[in-house]
């Protein structure tokens, strides 16, 4: 038989834990003030360095911001006056030397066929996101003979594909009843008058 | 300090400093905490900005000795061409200007001039539209002359500047009695600056 004495009383025990409730709660308490402490410490600071960087960021920016307004300026200006100088560009890329196609119509207008009339019109259209200039090219001209008839065809298939042509003219047609007996005085009865129509080829402004 | 004896003060007592420690880190979240991150998220968005303003900037900066050097070369030619290749107006008089430069060009090609006509602005064709700085100049030259002269009047014209157009031309035939002469009449057009878009 086993004989268990207690002598302490009830205020008197302690407990048998290493770790007691008494030690840890002031060390605990105190362990989390200094963390707290530390914690706004360091945020202070962080803050604090992070209104350092801005104020010096600032001063920086003020620097240079005179020097970047004027160097955007530039830049813009620069933009603008290259814009222009492609704007004329473009309008001088446009050009029709018209001396050459005149010699070239010289030159390709069959002998037994005499022009009477060249009249050259333009139209610009605006309407097309690119806006582009085209020409017409409307010739009156006079022939006589029993080749009248080929012979117009003929300056009318070379102003229509000839290579000297292509670039600029698109197609050309004789309209009808454009090509007719000459009723002018002291016409023959073999004698032809006739018209030709080219509409040119649009040459976009870009 | 010690615990109550009685568990049931105890267990109030632990109760009581919870609530009181909820309460405190609650007060300190809403008084403290949250204002705080809320200044340092600000002074972040400004910080960022900055930065990227800064950076933009020396970007920009470091650019900015080439395109100095480019705008006055381009600068130069833009002058070059205005002063050159467009028509300029004397004491503001673009008709004055076209007939100082082109009648003598015109007369040395044997070319019988019998005017030579102001029609009026035009809108510069451009993808600018009237927004161009530019426009043109629309004049007539009638005469008489061979189609040999009227070649080299074309030529000449068009040599005087690269930015002289040919718009429109009309060549008529005078009959049989004077075969080797054409009523002539030319439509040219010719880029100005306009002075209130510069």
């Amino acid at each position: 038989m086993k004989l268990h004495v207690n002598l302490l009383s009830d205020d008197e025990r302690r407990s048998a834990s290493p770790i007691r409730i008494k030690t840890l709660a002031p060390l605990a308490g105190t362990v989390t003030a200094g963390l707290i402490v530390l914690w706004i410490v360091m945020t202070v600071l962080s803050i604090s360095h992070r209104r350092s960087q801005l104020r010096s960021d600032k001063w920086k920016w003020s620097r240079m911001e005179a020097d970047y307004i004027a160097a955007v300026q530039t830049r813009s200006d620069l933009h603008q006056i290259e814009g222009r100088l492609a704007e004329l560009s473009a309008y001088q890329r446009m050009r029709v030397e018209w001396h050459d196609v005149l010699r070239k119509l010289g030159g390709h207008t069959p002998t037994n066929i005499q022009l009477t009339e060249l009249r050259v019109s333009q139209s610009i259209i605006t309407d097309a996101k690119t806006p582009s200039r085209a020409y017409t090219l409307r010739l009156q001209g006079r022939t006589s003979g029993p080749a009248a008839e080929p012979t117009v065809r003929a300056f009318l298939t070379d102003l229509g594909s000839h290579p000297d042509f292509t670039n600029l003219i698109a197609s050309a047609t004789v309209p009808a009843g454009a090509f007719r007996g000459d009723t002018s005085a002291g016409a023959t009865e073999e004698d032809r008058v006739f018209e030709i129509n080219c509409v040119g080829r649009p040459r976009k402004i870009e | 300090m010690k615990l109550p004896e009685k568990k049931r003060d105890r267990n109030l007592l632990l109760a009581f400093i919870a609530v009181t420690a909820l309460a405190l880190l609650y007060l300190g979240r809403t008084i403290f905490w949250a204002p705080m991150q809320k200044a340092r998220a600000l002074d972040q968005v400004k910080q960022d900005e900055l930065a990227d303003k800064i950076a933009k900037a020396e970007r920009e900066l470091r650019l900015a000795a080439g395109f100095a050097g480019k705008y006055a070369e381009a600068q130069a030619r833009f002058g070059n061409m205005v002063s050159n290749n467009l028509l300029r107006p004397i004491l503001g008089s673009y008709q004055i200007s076209l007939q100082e430069r082109l009648t003598p060009v015109i007369r040395a090609t044997g070319f019988q001039l019998a005017g030579i006509t102001p029609i009026g602005n035009q809108p510069f064709p451009s993808r600018n539209g009237s927004d161009s700085v530019f426009a043109c100049y629309m004049a007539e030259i009638t005469g008489t002359g061979s189609f040999d002269t009227i070649c080299r009047l074309v030529e000449a014209i068009l040599a005087v500047s690269p930015c002289i157009h040919v718009s429109e031309i009309t060549i008529q035939g005078q009959g049989k009695e004077r075969p080797a002469a054409h009523r002539v009449s030319i439509r040219i057009e010719w880029p100005i600056q306009m002075q209130n878009k510069e």
